[in-house]
């Protein structure tokens, strides 16, 4: 042991350990002149933030706009939808009996959804981390669940709700009518009970459920849907009351994408729904994506054409989050500063061309076929007034909505409910003729007084090809051949044409193009010999020319296409843009200038060829013989053109394999799918086109007994709302004979020019001979029976 | 003079004072800490502070040159227990420090910062010249240094390791170092530091807090970072338990107002971040105050350095005042952010057993030197 002695090392000891004592002294000031800073000066500072837990920016998102008929009607608009969650972080096992007793008060919950839940609760995962388990959604609160119509209040009103089946029953009305439609309520087989064949509404005041004879629960419902009378409970004001009973459990409330019409649109509506990883994709790689992860985007129709118009800018809110609740900045600029928010800029409310009560009108027009689509445009600007695709779906569904109570989609997924048919491509059938006749008489190939005889079928190339008229029709002019469609007349064409000046000459009336809408569209098919050489085993065969002609096989069209050629010939040749959108309207209601859209083209076909066509197509309609004469519409003169397109299919395998449980409706599929395709395009008032309307009926049969008919009620329902400035005239027998010989008249001028002739196309050019070139072998694929 | 007589005095009444109020200030905060986040870490704290205080005692009344004889033992046994705690240590907050025996957790780096100051003061004063150290007489302390810092920089636990480091460090200048040797082993450090962050023996973490806390001392009138935009998550921690300090003001706020404040947010309320706890509550008075205990404490250990009659009692003391001074250095200026955030507890107000032991124990060898000394 040292001990430290008044030595040298003593001093020394004694030096440094004053050092020290310096040190921690200065180092004890710099700790409390720190202190003194960031309490005494900066402590008022830190006082206001200290109880902030969170100062961020937040999205407000940007309501998305609405899209409106011509007249202004909501078609698509946002609603508040509220749905009722339970935290399972929150919930005790000792609580779920309550909680689920309280549920059941509270809705009307079946046993089902009771067990469920319960054993969702019973769930033995880590509860911490659980998502927020959803009781219900889109809780019934201001709007009818059925057709979104405001409800109203009313005095309360009973029912019965079966905790079994779910089903509600109204009280019984006291002249046992709907109380919607007046129908006359039909008993239930199997229980006391009345129900309405039509709106599927049910009404008792038995205590047992008349399907399962199971206790009905009794309650009261104070709002009423004033369109369909529909009683309901204000469920959000109900659990609202009495959340503080669930402590679990939170309501929640989002804006949803709303369609009112429900089906009567949708295909050009389109649908929202969550971004998926492709949507949020950027545009170019080094830029940020446009859409946050719980985006909800256009997924199809004009909701995806238009989405960057129609969801606005998502603004951005500076919030502070103080003890558990979120606050606004407001008054804290120390703070937030280089937080800048960023106002919401709301989506554009678009005004569409579209007209409600046409749409409607071909919705009822078209109620007794399964499947097909009709198109309406305005021959003159090519706004599309109607676009009706069938079966339809209901886009609120797609968009996330739960469907309303009990009440499921009438639509079979065998119809292809999704599919837009109005711009899906399919064979175009006889209303592709016009092709070859304008074809042929541009290249002066015929004239209005060349026949052909039609015996009921042409042989070519080994194989005998059919008219639809087994006896033939004769001699037959090209006007007669439009009228009764006589395919025979057209395979002539067909093979005079060839394959090659056919396709050019539908390319150059509009076919193949794409029409302007705005929605995504097919853009059909017009085969060439590459196409065919490409496609088909055994490479091209000259009969597909003849094919071709008739607008069978391997040619398809959209019914817009053909709305729009048909168009173009009714209105001198120019070949309409086809837009659904009339604009947009600004934030006060008022429209924003329109955008410049290009201009309707003009077909390069000579006017008098088009006079002729027009008269032929007036033919088919209004002349005796016309393959439409049984369809004229009563209140103007209409001109088009029928299609059948031999279209006789199987079930694919898969459907056969779904249906398998269902025999009748795999019958009904099948028998339903041997039929033709039908067709009807036509406008009208023949004379100055004001409508142009294409009906297609999937598998429908014959274009003039099926299609046609649709068509008529179609245009009847316009000009009955629009009334032609000559009614009465078209009314009138003495205004159709007049009409019929003003006819006369047109077909009695020259159609070609006097000194060109009618040339055979073999003779001028000998690539397009069809006969001479090598077949691949016997089997080649052929139309051998054509309707 | 009796030992009595010898505590009556002033200075060691005031290292017994601020050793007490300590104590009494730790359990407080610690209990507030509890109510606040529903913990009860308080009452294991209280259970460690009275067993410390027992070990005051005991450590008050050894024989020192007991104490001297079995101190290589002590170091030696708490060495292999930090490779122990290499291989079998408990982990936490990915840092393995303790190791499990029974109903406690210990944690060997804490005792290792006594048992260091113990081993250098005995070997300084076994070894001693009348010469400063020179370097080549330096290989032995700078390994038993080494050593220790090494294994507990291996855990992870920078704070210790530096902690140790700075005590051993401490005692060495105190006993005097030749100039030259001074500048040279600066030099050494500097290089040995530059290799440590360019060869990833600091690690990603701590370079990243460092960095953090260079950056903000650089603008540190800059609006507090709020947490937005993917900011350090150091850097964060460090923010809420600024606001939590300078929301104390000067007088501080109410049990109820701290409850629902920023508080619950700061991490580590317990541990590292105890100041922030006391500061919000006590504010600038309050602080000043327990800065003063702590001075308190450091300047009775340098007091008793100064008056010690032995070398050993000298560079021993030295060592303990390194052990609060540093500690305590470290920790509040992490939380008052002046430093960077480094795993250091402030002593006996941190919640831990094994440190508070550790200061405890330290004060009882500084009573037993104080106890020991003649008066004058």
């Amino acid at each position: 042991m040292t001990v430290l002695g008044p030595s040298h090392d003593a001093q020394r000891f004694h030096a440094r350990n004053r050092l020290a004592m310096a040190a921690v002294f200065v180092a004890v000031l710099v700790l409390i002149a720190r202190l003194v800073i960031v309490q005494g000066v900066m402590g008022a500072n830190y006082e206001k933030i200290a109880t902030i837990e969170r100062v961020g920016k937040i999205r407000s998102q940007a309501p998305r706009g609405q899209i409106k008929g011509s007249d202004g009607t909501i078609l698509a608009r946002n609603l508040e939808s509220h749905s009722l969650e339970l935290l399972p972080a929150k919930v005790k096992p000792d609580r779920i009996a309550t909680i689920v007793a309280h549920l059941r008060e509270l809705l009307d919950m079946t046993d089902a959804e009771v067990e469920s839940l319960r054993a969702e609760l019973l769930k033995d995962a880590d509860p911490r981390k659980r998502q927020p388990l959803v009781v219900r959604r889109d809780l019934v609160s201001t709007h009818c669940p059925y057709d979104s119509s405001q409800l109203e209040l009313t005095s309360e009103v009973e029912y019965r709700f079966c905790p079994v089946c779910g089903r509600n029953f109204e009280p019984v009305p006291a002249k046992k009518a709907c109380p919607f439609d007046q129908r006359k309520l039909q008993p239930i087989s199997t229980g006391d009970g009345l129900r309405c064949s039509s709106c599927e509404r049910e009404f008792s005041t038995a205590e047992q459920c008349p399907y399962d004879h199971h206790a009905l629960h009794h309650g009261h419902h104070n709002l009423k849907c004033p369109l369909c009378q529909r009683t309901f409970n204000d469920e959000v004001a109900v659990l609202r009351a009495n959340l503080h009973l669930l402590p679990e459990a939170r309501l929640q409330s989002e804006i949803q994408r709303e369609y009112p019409f429900r089906f009567l649109a949708s295909h050009l509506l389109g649908y929202v729904g969550y971004v998926t990883d492709a949507d949020r994709a950027p545009l170019l790689p080094w830029l940020p994506s446009r859409y946050a992860l719980t985006d909800r985007v256009g997924k199809t129709g004009l909701e995806r054409a238009f989405d960057q118009a129609l969801r606005g800018i998502d603004g951005e809110q500076v919030v502070v989050r103080r003890s558990g609740n979120e606050e606004s900045a407001k008054g804290m600029d120390d703070l937030i500063a280089g937080l800048e928010p960023r106002p919401t800029v709301p989506g554009l409310t678009m005004r569409l061309t579209l007209d409600l009560e046409l749409q409607r009108a071909a919705k009822v027009a078209m109620k007794d076929v399964f499947s097909g689509s009709a198109v309406v445009i305005d021959a003159r600007t090519g706004e599309v007034l109607a676009l009706y695709s069938k079966p339809s779906f209901d886009p609120n569904t797609m968009s996330g909505k739960r469907a309303p109570h009990g009440k499921t989609s009438t639509d079979t997924a065998a119809y292809a409910p999704l599919l837009d048919k109005a711009v899906h491509a399919f064979p175009p059938a006889s209303t592709f003729k016009i092709v070859a006749a304008i074809a042929a008489l541009e290249e002066n190939i015929v004239n209005a007084t060349t026949t052909f005889h039609c015996p009921g079928y042409y042989d070519f190339g080994g194989r005998r090809f059919h008219c639809h008229s087994k006896r033939g029709h004769g001699d037959v002019n090209l006007r007669e051949a439009i009228r009764s469609s006589c395919d025979v007349y057209f395979y002539h064409l067909g093979e005079l044409l060839g394959l090659d000046r056919l396709e050019a000459w539908a390319r150059k009336l509009g076919y193949g193009e794409p029409t302007g809408i705005e929605i995504h569209e097919a853009l059909g098919r017009l085969p060439t010999r590459e196409w065919y050489a490409q496609h088909v085993k055994g490479g091209y065969y000259p009969g597909f020319a003849l094919s071709t002609a008739v607008g069978q096989k391997d040619v398809t069209a959209t019914p817009l296409q053909v709305a729009r050629v048909y168009s173009a010939l009714g209105r001198d040749g120019i070949l309409p843009n086809i837009t659904l959108v009339q604009g947009f309207e600004g934030p006060d209601g008022k429209m924003l200038p329109r955008l410049p859209r290009p201009e309707g083209r003009d077909l390069p076909v000579k006017s008098s060829t088009l006079r002729f066509i027009r008269n032929a197509l007036l033919a088919v309609v209004n002349d005796e013989g016309g393959t439409a004469y049984s369809s004229q519409p009563t209140n103007v003169m209409m001109a088009g053109k029928t299609g059948t397109a031999q279209a006789a299919q199987r079930p694919r395998a898969e459907m056969v394999e779904r249906l398998k449980a269902d025999p009748l409706a795999l019958g009904r599929l099948t028998t339903w799918m041997q039929n033709d395709h039908a067709w009807f395009v036509g406008y009208a008032p023949a004379e100055d086109p004001e409508i142009t309307v294409a009906v297609f009926v999937e598998h429908g049969g014959s274009g003039g007994h099926n299609a046609a008919p649709i068509a008529v009620k179609i245009v009847e329902s316009w000009f009955a709302r629009h009334p032609h400035t000559k009614p009465s005239e078209a009314l009138t027998a003495k205004g159709r004979k007049k009409a019929a010989n003003a006819q006369e008249e047109l077909d009695e001028t020259p159609i070609t020019d006097p000194e060109s002739t009618p040339t055979v196309p073999h003779e001028e050019d000998p690539a397009n001979r069809p006969a001479g070139e090598p077949r691949e072998g016997p089997d080649e694929p052929g139309d051998e029976v054509l309707p | 003079m009796s030992v009595l007589a010898r505590i009556r005095q002033p200075s060691t009444l005031i290292g017994l004072f601020c050793v007490l109020g300590l104590s009494a200030i730790a359990i407080e905060n610690l209990h507030f800490a509890d109510s606040m986040l529903g913990t009860t870490y308080h009452r294991s704290q209280t259970i460690w502070i009275v067993i410390g205080l027992i070990g005051l005692g005991v450590t008050s009344r050894l024989d020192m040159q007991f104490v001297r004889r079995v101190s290589p033992s002590v170091y030696g046994v708490l060495v292999v227990l930090l490779v122990a705690v290499l291989f079998f240590g408990r982990e936490i907050n990915y840092s393995k420090r303790w190791l499990e025996l029974g109903p406690a957790n210990i944690q060997p780096s804490e005792f290792m910062k006594i048992s260091i100051a113990l081993m250098l003061a005995d070997w300084f004063d076994t070894k001693r010249s009348k010469e400063p150290w020179k370097l080549r007489q330096l290989v032995i302390p700078v390994f038993l240094m080494g050593a220790p810092v090494a294994l507990i920089n291996r855990e992870p636990d920078l704070g210790t390791s530096v902690c140790v480091a700075a005590i051993a460090i401490g005692q060495l200048l105190y006993d005097g170092v030749q100039r030259r040797t001074l500048v040279l082993a600066f030099c050494i450090s500097l290089v040995a530091i530059g290799l440590a962050w360019k060869f990833d023996i600091i690690r990603d973490y701590q370079k990243g807090r460092a960095e953090t806390w260079w950056h903000a001392m650089q603008d540190d009138d800059k609006t507090p970072d709020t947490g937005q935009g993917g900011a350090n998550r150091d850097n964060w921690q460090a923010e809420k338990a600024l606001w939590a300090v300078g929301s104390g003001r000067v007088a501080g706020r109410s049990d109820d107002e701290a409850r629902v404040s920023v508080l619950r947010h700061v991490p580590f309320v317990h541990t590292d971040f105890a100041l922030a706890c006391f500061a919000e509550r006590w504010g600038l008075i309050g602080c000043i105050f327990l800065f003063g205990l702590y001075l308190g404490l450091v300047w009775w250990a340098l007091y008793l350095a100064d008056h010690a009659q032995e070398r050993f009692d000298a560079l021993l003391a030295v060592g303990v005042a390194g052990l609060v001074f540093w500690q305590f250095f470290v920790n509040a200026g992490m939380v008052i952010g002046l430093l960077p955030v480094v795993g250091v507890t402030l002593p006996l107000l941190s919640y831990g057993g094994s440190s508070a032991l550790t200061v405890l124990l330290g004060a009882g060898f500084l009573l037993n030197i104080a106890t020991r000394r003649k008066g004058r």
